[in-house]
């Protein structure tokens, strides 16, 4: 009993130190529902599923895709923290799996690419999250199609200790006929990412991602 | 302007001339302080380098008397433990010479027997009473025939007596084996004391030295640190490494119980508690083997022979309990393995192949190994004495030699500065030898004055 109370203490005191830290990760992955991009879907799900096996128990995983009008919880897929038990984090994951599977074969792809509007909502929603690290996975072109009800382009944004990773950007014809568009497109997006305080990576390959995220 | 280095001119000659002169007016006070500050620097570093010396002695001598006394507690210990084979081994020796020696009564009394019987036996006397009668019988017949039925009849009494005593003798000749078989056998009980006695007078004589001797260094010398040490070392190296590996196989499991996520100090969660379970179980295997008399590392003094029981119980009963509970892990970490491959393999979209139910034998290795574990760190604290006794043996040793070593290097610092010194002292004079030559010359002139002086007043 003394030794428990002794151990209970010593845990209060090292926490009181800021001995004790949490080490949990948060991903937020946004999936582009837009219908130049939803050819890759399959791939978009395959990735997520390997994100969501690779995380540790206590992180947060959410999915939710970039359509028409994305700041919306309508365009959450799921959002879920894993338990601190290994085994039960094991079988959420599991579970995970399952939603994804069902999201991948039952979405419906949308006429609009609203990328601000979601960038928004899962930095609103990692800020309510106290992770120590904190990423947001685009699968997208990054190719912004606005709808007229819906235009998100002078949304602010507040990125401060959030890593925004794209992957998976796929070319369009007009890249293949001038590759420096792809280019440019992509130091645009870097460009809003880091001016709105967070940080930008592109990861060209899944064993990059995973690495950045990882 | 000329500068002083230019030999060609006579101002430079005139300033060397007058700081010879300055030189050599400022001598005796100039050199008195030389030799001040040398000399005295050099008494200094010699009084340091004694100081050293002194003690580097004392921690010697110190060294010396604790390992004395720890050959005295070895010994005594060997003592009491051949004291105690020899009670044991004299009971039982007791029993079994107790056993030969009824059997060698036994025999004694058969051959004392057969001896009686042997004795009653008068062949001449038979043999006389057999040619009589047969004589008596054969009055009528002639005399050869008389003489040849005599002596066949004395053959066939001879015979019959033979006959009677071989009984008595081939019972002699039966307990003449054992009676060499037992007197082997008192033979080598004998040779086993006498080894027995040579080796506890042996022990008992280093341990009277080791309290009686002065000549503690002799003592000291005769005890090894360093092998000791270094067996013990090894031994506490193989089963530290056997709770490193245990290490590695509790810290996954281990976060089922207490949850992961968190950092202590840099350190998850699971691994810390890891430790914690590995220190745990270390320190109930120093209490095992401190109560159990194993070791003598001095916790337990002040406690009596029932506190001592109660400890060694208590801490046997933790061990097992932390066997046990290293078996269970050692049981979830294996379905957490399988959990972690299932859950990999569905994130790639593929079936998940049911594994077969039942333990596996790696599953059986590794809830062996879990329960062995605490065992083996119990184990490692029977060096642990050993390696805390000859450490700081070897620190006082390792302390000895660095004070020793100061006290040379003090002492040649001192005969070094004392050298400069000099050597400065003579340099000054070197300088100087010009006037120092005419003083001298000045002053034998003058001795010789003051000598002619009373010559000239005799005259």
């Amino acid at each position: 009993m003394m030794r428990w109370l002794a151990a209970a203490l010593s845990l209060v005191i090292l926490a009181g130190c800021g001995a004790i830290k949490s080490n949990s990760r948060a991903v937020f992955v946004l999936v582009d529902a837009s219908g130049s991009y939803a050819r890759t879907m399959e791939e978009s799900i395959t990735t997520s599923r390997l994100i969501v096996a690779k995380l540790n128990p206590n992180d947060s995983i959410a999915v939710a895709q970039i359509s028409s009008c994305s700041f919306s919880d309508d365009s959450v897929v799921f959002n879920q923290r894993l338990p601190g038990i290994p085994s039960q984090a094991s079988h959420m994951k599991q579970a995970i799996f399952g939603a994804l599977n069902a999201y991948g074969e039952g979405f419906k792809s949308s006429d609009f690419t609203d990328i601000h509007g979601a960038l928004r909502y899962a930095a609103n929603e990692l800020e309510a999250n106290r992770a120590t690290s904190r990423y947001v996975v685009v699968f997208s072109d990054m190719i912004e199609d606005l709808a007229p009800d819906c235009d998100t382009s002078e949304l602010s944004l507040d990125l401060a200790g959030i890593t925004v990773i794209a992957t998976n950007v796929t070319k369009t014809k007009a890249d293949s006929s001038n590759p420096d568009l792809y280019d440019e497109r992509l130091a645009t997006w870097e460009k809003i990412v880091t001016d709105a305080g967070g940080q930008w990576r592109h990861a060209k390959s899944r064993d990059q991602l995973l690495d950045e995220v990882f | 302007m000329t500068l002083p280095g230019d030999w060609s001119d006579w101002k430079t000659w005139a300033i060397l001339i007058a700081v010879i002169i300055l030189l050599y007016i400022a001598r005796p006070h100039l050199q008195r302080t030389f030799r001040s500050l040398f000399m005295g620097l050099a008494y200094m570093l010699n009084r340091l380098a004694l100081w050293f010396g002194t003690a580097a002695a004392n921690m010697y001598a110190k060294y010396c008397e604790t390992v004395a006394a720890h050959l005295a507690d070895e010994y005594q210990d060997k003592l009491y433990s051949h004291e105690a084979r020899l009670g044991a081994r004299s009971n039982k020796h007791d029993r079994e010479i107790l056993h030969v020696v009824g059997k060698l009564e036994t025999s004694s009394q058969e051959i004392e027997g057969s001896v009686e019987t042997l004795k009653q036996i008068n062949l001449p006397q038979t043999t006389l009473d057999a040619v009589r009668m047969s004589l008596a019988e054969t009055v009528n017949a002639k005399s050869q025939a008389r003489l040849t039925s005599a002596m066949n009849q004395v053959k066939r009494t001879v015979s019959a007596e033979i006959q009677t005593v071989r009984p008595d003798l081939q019972n002699i000749r039966s307990h003449l084996k054992p009676i060499g078989e037992n007197v082997v056998k008192l033979k080598t009980y004998g040779q086993e004391f006498a080894r027995l006695a040579d080796r506890i007078n042996s022990d008992f004589d280093v341990f009277e030295e080791s309290i009686h001797s002065d000549d503690r260094v002799a003592v000291a010398q005769k005890q090894s640190i360093l092998i000791p040490l270094l067996i013990a070392l090894i031994v506490m190296f193989v089963a530290l490494t056997g709770a490193f590996l245990n290490f590695f196989l509790i810290a996954r499991p281990m976060a089922e119980i207490v949850g992961d996520g968190l950092q202590i100090l840099g350190m998850p969660l699971p691994t810390a508690a890891a430790l914690v379970v590995i220190f745990l179980e270390a320190v109930a295997g120093i209490v095992l083997m401190e109560a159990a008399g194993v070791t003598k590392l001095g916790f337990f003094l002040t406690i009596g022979v029932a506190g001592r029981r109660i400890l060694f119980w208590a801490a046997f009963a933790f061990l097992c309990g932390f066997s046990f509970f290293e078996a269970i892990l050692a049981m979830q970490r294996d379905s957490l393995i399988i959990l972690d491959q299932q859950t990999q393999v569905m994130a790639l979209g593929d079936l998940v192949v049911e594994e077969p139910a039942g333990v596996s034998l790696i599953m059986i290795a590794q809830i062996m190994l879990a329960v062995v574990i605490p065992w083996l760190l119990a184990i490692a604290a029977i060096p642990l004495e050993t390696v805390v006794k000859n450490s700081v043996f070897l620190l006082r040793i390792v302390g000895h030699v660095i004070l020793v070593f100061l006290s040379n290097f003090f002492r040649l610092l001192s005969t070094v500065v004392k050298s400069v010194g000099l050597f400065l002292l003579r340099l000054y004079d070197l300088i100087i030898f010009l006037p120092l030559a005419i003083e001298q010359v000045v002053q034998t002139v003058r001795h010789a004055g003051k000598a002619g002086k009373p010559d000239e007043a005799r005259t």
